[in-house]
């Protein structure tokens, strides 16, 4: 019994010895020499002698270990860097974040850095301006803020500084929803595609009623979506507004959609298509795509929203659908569709000012958005992962190993899968995918034309202060609980009646609707006024 | 028993500071001359102030505009504010209100009908149908809520759920009831219930067996049939642990289990699922943008401070009718 013990104690402080070492050799890292970096851009390599750098970065369920993936080994091999990742599961993301800043050794925060965030680092002095750092030593990013002055714009704080690398994208798929309409149905049926918003109907009533799938049985479900999800933004921008929460209006004034006479003739036509049936009325008891892509993948579904069609109909029916493009109607002539306002996002790095190696990260950084960073952050290598179709580089091919599903094997090669961000996700290179599903997507953006009427809602940009995102936090979920409660009623409503509107907007005023509006403009003017 | 245990130890002590007494006064009046005790205690003790008392600094995050950047100390001192945007707040009436029912509802259905549970298992004669109706009815509290909550939503679907199915046998229209709002309150309870019965009755059972075979015997010689010998005899014995676990639920409230509201809540029946819990965390956790963790404290330290009220009205309520309390 005495010996156990005596052995525990032994076990226990070499343990605790264990630690402390750990922690002195953690401390202990090279001093920095600055001779080391190699200044020359046109060198693809940075440091002389490998280097270790410390970054902070969010970890998804469907990421293999940032250390394993194809794009940071390559990178480790072409500029001599070796990253060590500190990874924070996604889920607890914000907290984890929060507290690794007791960390000195990090060096850098890669991905997900929030504006506000930002700012109030920038204002504890803990992040580091890169402004200049760019200008030396980042051509690459260098070209494209110059080709776009939107970045500069986007990613400059109030006190003049950049701290951040803007996350890019230039592929119009990525940029909004996408709402498919069945082709094949209209053909024949001999329709056109609709243009406004009573056209749409009566494409609607045809697809319930003249079985377009031609299978003998009116199983047709005309307009199905998972809880209205983006459906509701494809049908008010037809009224007028893009999207049924906070919006500026073309005179820069913000308004709160739900409280707008616009809103009310969305409410009345959905009302409409859900008691005639022409909307799935398992509308809203549907959660996920799965449940859609049931019905989906029987071909009994004419209109919806997805992220690809194939999704939700499977490649059966994939090539039969295309984009529904935008809508006018009596009170609305002007077409216009949600823009994600993701075009530039300032969230890519920030750099800490206690890490000795910022211009070693600039660079770092700066070669994900070369041509060859670029290939490498989306589809990985080319020979490996992905090969050019001919001579003239106008289509590539993806190869994904037998049985692995494409995003599972792209999270084996970058980061950017279940995050929504990556440096530069660049439609010169990801447009020319040659694989069928993904040409469909593009080809249905491009015959709806959304490019074209994109307008932007509420600008991500705007930033809050402290107090006031205080204050909107719980007007927010009041309104928001609010508007969502009451759609739902109010279009599944036998007997809807204006009262029915007139009473929510009257509980909206009671929820401070005034106040929350109010905030979002104080905050718009001060965004415009920079 | 314990009572017991202490005065022994109490005698062998006072033996002790008789011996010591005369050396040192200083040390016996702190106590220290049953050190072996306080060791004994020690690690009690450290748990208790390590991880209950001195983690209880972060209430005052509750009077905070919290930032994590800024931390606990740093962050502005806003006073009563989180507070009184709860209050202010429009959905303050509904969640509390949707609070207290659930509450208030499964309350006396889940003291009484694990009880009732407990009397019929107590009179079942075979052992081994005893043990087998225990066992099935205590089964389900190891299901997982979510596993629970999804079992719900199958049974009660419009087009293929067993619920439905059976309302049409009666001519009942069928619907998808985890989306009516009006149903939110007895689906909830109901399917608690169906968990926790067995489980809860564990505890009466074994307090039923304790219950003295001279007294029944006694009473059947009297004349008294099964009704009567449950009324006079089993329910008086097992009065004194209802009572204290009643005491006890009444401390908790406020704390509706939230994971089950937060699971079985959908934009329908938002209105009856929005419990102060799930507002809590909308508000805090799960914002998208800002994330209040100020205001979740804030409803966090609400809810004990009701919590602790109730429990001691209880408590004292207990006292006044002469029954069993909790001290």
């Amino acid at each position: 019994m005495k010996r156990t013990i005596r052995l525990l104690c032994v076990l226990l402080s070499l343990v605790l010895a264990g630690c402390v070492l750990a922690a002195c050799g953690d401390k202990g890292r090279g001093k920095y020499d600055p001779d080391n970096f190699i200044a020359d851009t046109s060198n693809p390599q940075i440091v002389k002698e490998k280097i270790t750098i410390k970054m902070f970065v969010p970890k998804h369920s469907l990421h293999s270990s940032y250390a394993d993936m194809r794009l940071f080994k390559e990178m480790e091999a072409i500029t001599n860097i070796h990253v060590e990742f500190v990874e924070a599961n996604t889920e607890s993301y914000a907290e984890l974040r929060a507290t690794s800043w007791e960390d000195t050794s990090i060096d850098a925060y890669l991905f997900w850095n929030d504006l506000s965030e930002q700012t109030t680092y920038a204002s504890l002095g803990m992040i580091q301006p890169i402004g200049e750092y760019i200008d030396q030593y980042a051509p690459n990013y260098k070209a494209l803020m110059d080709a776009d002055p939107e970045i500069e714009k986007r990613t400059t704080l109030d006190d003049g500084k950049i701290y951040s690398f803007a996350s890019l994208n230039t592929v119009p798929r990525d940029l909004t929803f996408k709402q498919f309409i069945n082709q094949e149905w209209l053909d024949n049926l001999d329709l056109d595609m609709p243009e406004t918003i009573d056209e749409f109907y009566n494409v609607l009533v045809a697809f319930k009623t003249q079985d377009p799938n031609g299978n003998g049985f009116a199983d047709e479900i005309p307009l199905s979506s998972v809880g209205l999800n983006q459906t509701r933004n494809f049908l008010m921008s037809a009224f007028g507004y893009v999207s049924t929460g906070i919006e500026v209006g073309a005179d820069g004034k913000v308004v709160f959609v739900p409280t707008t006479e616009n809103y009310w003739e969305y409410i009345q036509f959905a009302n409409k298509l859900y008691n005639e049936g022409l909307l799935d009325p398992d509308v809203f008891s549907m959660n996920a795509d799965k449940d859609l892509a049931q019905k989906g993948s029987q071909g009994i579904v004419g209109c919806f929203d997805g992220g690809a069609a194939y999704l939700i109909v499977g490649n059966t029916y994939d090539a039969q659908y295309t984009g529904l493009n935008p809508l006018t109607s009596s009170i609305n002539s002007q077409k216009m569709w949600l823009s994600f306002d993701n075009e530039v996002s300032p969230d890519t790095i920030v750099i800490r000012s206690t890490s000795p190696y910022v211009k070693e990260i600039v660079r770092w950084v700066d070669f994900l958005y070369s041509e060859l960073g670029t290939q490498l952050e989306s589809f990985g290598k080319e020979g490996v992962d992905w090969s050019w179709d001919d001579e003239e580089h106008t289509s590539w091919t993806f190869h994904v190993p037998e049985g692995m599903d494409i995003e599972e094997y792209r999270g084996t090669i970058t980061p950017n899968v279940g995050l929504g961000t990556i440096p530069y996700w660049d439609g010169d290179f990801v447009l020319k995918d040659s694989t069928v599903q993904v040409q469909n997507i593009n080809k249905a953006v491009d015959e709806a034309g959304y490019m074209d009427y994109l307008k932007v809602s509420y600008p991500n940009s705007v930033t809050f202060t402290a107090e006031e995102a205080a204050e909107l936090s719980t007007l927010e979920t009041d309104i928001n609980n609010l508007v969502e409660s009451r759609e739902v009623t109010m279009i599944a409503k036998e007997d809807l009646t204006r009262a029915d509107f007139e009473k929510f907007v009257s509980d909206l005023k009671a929820a401070r609707v005034d106040r929350y509006v109010e905030l979002h403009q104080i905050a718009y003017d001060r965004y415009m006024a920079d | 028993m314990e009572n017991e245990s202490t005065r022994a130890v109490t005698v062998v002590g006072e033996k002790a500071a008789k011996r010591l007494r005369r050396r040192r006064s200083a040390v016996s009046k702190l106590g220290l001359r049953h050190w072996q005790l306080w060791l004994l205690i020690l690690p009690g003790l450290v748990y208790l102030v390590l991880f209950c008392y001195l983690p209880m600094y972060g209430v005052i995050v509750a009077f905070e505009n919290y930032s994590p950047i800024l931390g606990v100390f740093g962050s502005p001192w806003v006073g009563w504010t989180n507070f009184r945007s709860l209050f202010n707040s429009y959905w303050f009436e509904i969640m509390l209100v949707n609070t207290l029912e659930l509450s208030l509802y499964s309350l006396p259905v889940n003291t009484i009908f694990p009880i009732v549970l407990a009397f019929l298992i107590n009179e079942v004669r075979h052992s081994w149908f005893k043990k087998s109706v225990q066992t099935i009815s205590y089964a389900p509290y190891f299901v997982s809520v979510i596993v629970t909550v999804g079992m719900c939503y199958t049974f009660t679907d419009a087009g293929y759920g067993v619920v439905n199915k059976l309302f049409g046998l009666f001519g009942v229209e069928a619907k998808d009831w985890m989306y009516e709002p009006a149903a939110f309150n007895f689906i909830y309870i109901l399917s608690g219930l169906w968990q926790g019965c067995g489980w809860w009755a564990i505890i009466y059972v074994a307090a039923l067996s304790s219950v003295d075979p001279a007294l029944h015997e006694a009473a059947t010689i009297d004349g008294a049939g099964r009704f009567k010998r449950i009324w006079h005899i089993n329910l008086p014995a097992i009065l004194p642990t209802a009572i204290i676990l009643f005491i006890m639920a009444m401390g908790g409230i406020m704390n509706v289990g939230f994971e089950k509201a937060f699971l079985m809540q959908n934009s329908s029946n938002l209105v009856a699922s929005e419990i102060i819990a799930t507002y809590a965390y909308k508000v805090s956790i799960a914002a998208t943008g800002y994330k209040n963790y100020g205001f979740g404290a804030a409803v966090g330290l609400f809810n004990s401070v009701i919590n602790i009220v109730l429990l001691l009205a209880a408590n004292f309520g207990a006292k006044l009718l002469g029954k069993e309390s909790l001290w």
